[in-house]
């Protein structure tokens, strides 16, 4: 079995697979929230967690359509370290993606739904903004 | 897909055929984890889940030396990972929002990998069961876990800024 998996690395602080990408790749219109994401800089690691990882591109449109009500979350826990301690209001919703990945000798092209396993979409606040929220 | 019996990882044999990850393993985390509730519990009792055949856990206070936010150079604008996560090890700064009884961690569990956050999230798992082709041809399954970040956040710095920012 061979395994590709391309991700934005992670940095020295531990900030984890993320890219930052321009404020009008993001278009959010209503219950839907559309990313256009060209040629941003990843790694293929081949296995979680592997050494040996190689550079690599991927391009992408995920398209993300909200419905059903508001789910209020408030944190449970006031330690950081607790995995809910956030606030946010989400609604569920299913995310579809087209996608190209790019690498020396290597491209694949595919697309993805979410339908049937798990998707949300909304605002949240952690950290800083959830100590000094009102 | 309709469920989660359709998916690459789970109930069907994928002898024979091709995984490409787009960007995640978390799905992959995810999906081959046992359930585990977050919610509240206590920090100082870790949380073992089931990671490709390892017992891994949770991030608890055991699991950091520092005792605080990594801090950045001044003039760094980059976010601050969250403080939590999962342990493989090393810790992770990530979790695995979604339903318990698809194995991932709860619906109340933070999707942001970003602290001193506040903005429009968004997070989805989109796959596919052969939806990807490579330049030769050959078929892939499709597990990703994609996320969007949109807004405001104190850097690793301590200063003020807006951003969005694409997990990948």
């Amino acid at each position: 079995m061979q395994l590709h998996d391309f991700n934005g690395g992670i940095q020295p602080s531990g900030l984890f697979w993320i890219v930052q990408v321009p404020d009008d790749a993001l278009k959010i219109e209503g219950l839907t929230a559309k990313l256009h994401v060209v040629n941003a800089p990843v790694i293929d690691d081949f296995q979680f967690f592997a050494p040996g990882g190689v550079p690599a591109t991927v391009s992408y449109d995920i398209t993300w359509t909200a419905s059903g009500d508001v789910q209020h979350f408030r944190p449970q826990s006031s330690d950081p370290l607790d995995p809910t301690n956030f606030a946010a209001e989400f609604r569920s919703a299913v995310a579809t993606i087209s996608f190209t990945g790019t690498e020396a000798g290597f491209t694949v092209k595919g697309t993805g739904t979410s339908d049937g396993i798990f998707a949300e979409m909304g605002t949240e606040r952690n950290g800083f903004f959830l100590r000094n929220q009102p | 897909m309709s469920d989660r019996t359709d998916f690459p990882f789970w109930g069907r044999s994928v002898l024979g055929q091709i995984v490409f990850s787009l960007c995640f393993v978390l799905g992959i985390v995810s999906l081959m984890m046992a359930p585990l509730s977050g919610a509240g519990q206590k920090l100082e009792q870790a949380q073992t889940i089931q990671f490709q055949g390892h017992q891994v856990s949770t991030a608890t206070k055991a699991d950091f030396g520092r005792g605080e936010l990594w801090k950045g150079p001044p003039g760094s604008t980059e976010p601050a990972p969250i403080p939590g996560g999962l342990v493989l090890p090393p810790v992770i700064h990530v979790y695995a929002p979604g339903p318990v009884n698809q194995g991932f961690q709860g619906l109340d569990i933070e999707p942001s990998v970003i602290t001193n956050y506040r903005g429009f999230t968004a997070i989805g798992y989109p796959g596919g069961f052969g939806t990807a082709t490579d330049g030769s041809g050959n078929s892939y399954d499709v597990v990703t876990d994609m996320r969007v970040f949109h807004g405001e956040y104190v850097s690793t710095d301590g200063t003020h800024h807006r951003g969005t920012f694409a997990f990948i």
